[in-house]
């Protein structure tokens, strides 16, 4: 089985493009598209980025110098992609932020999938009130379990900063469900 | 490395679970696993169809409204401009057509067809004359070559 290094050279070089590709896909589609719906929560949503970003990734990828792993630029993509979604949904909002509140609680208490408790819900609201890039720190570290150099390069912060902000979404999170 | 970072891990989880509830984390997370069926399966290749369909279509450029509407305000200046540069330069010249004419008095077109007129037949007598005057030279060496022949 060949590793990601050898798939992005065929890609470069033209050779067996398409399979190639496909392949890259299939080992890391799952992973990043997870990431991504737990950032932004509904299905299509978290579909259309992952879209966007595999498409990024095609039109970049014969520009790809390979000094991370492919993993990582995959991901730094994603929380790129990501960021800004939520940026521009935010703003389209209108920070009305009752309303998303509203939503979020209705969505979360629906009566599809597995039934939420009360404890769930707030903890979900709790990470929902985090800033960006706090919440996509934490949920690298606990669901992906990922290294904090990896988590800073994904990023575009120090290791110190990755820890930092780890950290803090934790202290956050306490004080928001301390206050509910 | 390795083990160290592990053990990062494995401490940063034992933190999270002292904060908070795991059963709660571990729902959130199965439910954020959750996905429509069969969403997975090929969605490799309906990928690669859909990046190539992209790269396949012809670019368009697809205006905004302002700049639609900017681009209609050209089109209406350019032929509103065109049409009153070629209005106004035919009014101009039917005015200086007609003040022309107005301004020429009768005994001023008088005396130029008069001074014309001379100026015709001066021309057309030294013409006379200058035709005469080479039908005599031909005639003199004509004269002149057939008393020699005699």
């Amino acid at each position: 089985m060949q590793n990601d290094q050898n798939l992005i050279i065929q890609i470069q070089h033209s050779n067996n493009k398409d399979a190639a590709f496909t392949e890259l896909v299939k080992r890391h589609q799952q992973k990043m598209y997870y990431q991504i719906k737990r950032m932004v929560n509904e299905h299509a949503d978290a579909d259309d980025i992952s879209q966007q970003v595999w498409i990024k990734v095609w039109n970049k990828l014969d520009g790809f110098k390979m000094e991370s792993e492919f993993s990582t630029w995959l991901f730094r993509v994603a929380y790129n992609e990501t960021i800004n979604f939520l940026k521009k949904q935010k703003r389209d909002l209108n920070h009305n932020q009752s309303e998303a509140f509203l939503d979020y609680e209705n969505a979360s208490s629906s009566s599809n999938g597995p039934k939420s408790t009360q404890i769930q819900i707030a903890l979900e609201q709790a990470i929902k009130q985090l800033p960006e890039k706090q919440q996509f720190v934490f949920m690298l570290r606990y669901y992906e379990e990922l290294n904090y150099e990896k988590i800073a390069k994904i990023t575009g912060t120090t290791i110190g900063g990755a820890k930092a902000n780890f950290h803090q979404a934790l202290k956050k999170m306490e004080e928001i469900l301390k206050n509910t | 490395m390795s083990t160290n970072n592990n053990n990062n891990i494995f401490e940063d989880k034992q933190l999270v679970h002292s904060l908070f509830s795991s059963e709660a984390l571990k729902q959130i997370a199965e439910k954020n696993n959750e996905v429509p069926v069969g969403y997975f399966e090929n969605y490799e290749s309906k990928l690669l169809a859909q990046i190539k369909s992209t790269q396949n279509k012809p670019k368009r450029f697809v205006y905004s409204k302002w700049g639609q509407m900017a681009i209609a305000a050209c089109f209406f200046s350019v032929i509103t401009g065109t049409y009153l540069f070629i209005e106004n330069r035919i009014n101009n010249n039917l005015i200086t057509a007609n003040v022309r004419l107005q301004e020429i008095t009768t005994s001023e077109i008088n005396a130029y067809v008069n001074a014309n007129e001379e100026l015709a037949e001066i021309d057309w007598q030294s013409e006379i004359t200058k035709e005469a005057s080479s039908l005599e030279l031909i005639n003199t060496h004509l004269m002149k070559d057939t008393n020699n022949a005699q």
